[in-house]
């Protein structure tokens, strides 16, 4: 996986992250990609999209750019609190 | 005890068959369905009043949805679908009242109602995956210029000018020639 190529296709979801409060941060670990994102504060949590729906959108840009990923682990603000 | 709502399902492929089209807005009703978002309502009012002003449009119903991530309430598209001749859903500038906005197009368009949803250009990769989500990725929604919270209100007044003739373009002709009869 080319880590740094596939952080550049998600900038359109991390731009929509960003306009409401939130950091998306881009790792690689056990041969998968790692997306965790972050709350900042005054973020609005119920802006984020269920996960299906955001691992539906980084699938089709990491695509589109000609990047390919084995499996992708999304953690959002509230698996934190929970976990 | 707080509920779950995920609008979402199993991806599938399909193409979006558009409810068939009146050839003028003319002494029609126009419902405008609100997200909840802040300005929402203020944008949609200003273009229907735009549409009632310019395009003949005999009167407009605001409707506000319970929550903006989920898809309007069973009243609300029952109450479209029996008193309304179009729909426009919006305004989505966060993800999920995209989601949801864009969601409401598809619902109301599959009742036959010609339909548009609006969202910013912010949250296009979520409107066309959630329409991807529903069998539609084909499916038409219209882009303005994020934000549309906290603007002055001349600005969000150009904002409805400029995306009324889009509008009127979208609920008078679908896009492709697929309409249901």
């Amino acid at each position: 996986m080319n880590l740094q190529a596939v952080g550049a296709s998600l900038a359109a979801t991390r731009e929509g992250l960003e306009v409401a409060g939130f950091s998306l941060q881009v790792a690689e670990r056990n041969g998968r990609l790692s997306l965790t994102i972050g709350a900042n504060e005054g973020a609005c949590e119920e802006c984020l999209v269920p996960k299906s729906l955001f691992l539906q959108m980084v699938r089709d840009e990491i695509a589109a750019a000609g990047e390919k990923v084995d499996g992708i682990d999304v953690v959002y603000p509230v698996d934190r609190k929970t976990s | 005890m707080i509920e779950l709502l995920d609008p979402t399902r199993e991806i599938g492929s399909g193409h979006m068959v558009y409810a068939l089209r009146p050839s003028s807005l003319k002494g029609k009703t126009v419902g405008l369905i609100e997200n909840t978002k802040y300005n929402s309502d203020r944008l949609l009012e200003m273009i229907g009043q735009i549409l009632i002003d310019d395009y003949g449009v005999a009167k407009t119903k605001l409707y506000h949805k319970h929550y903006s991530s989920v898809p309007a309430h069973e009243e609300i598209i029952t109450d479209v679908r029996k008193t309304c001749d179009f729909m426009i859903a919006g305004v989505g500038d966060c993800g999920s009242c995209s989601s949801g906005s864009v969601l409401d197009g598809i619902l109301l368009e599959k009742e036959k109602i010609p339909s548009a949803s609006i969202i910013t250009h912010v949250f296009v990769n979520t409107g066309r995956a959630m329409a991807k989500q529903w069998a539609v990725p084909d499916y038409k929604f219209l882009v303005m210029q994020h934000p549309i919270a906290n603007i002055p209100e001349d600005e969000l007044l150009a904002k409805a000018r400029a995306i009324v003739p889009e509008i009127v373009e979208l609920l008078l002709a679908a896009p492709e020639a697929k309409a249901a009869a």
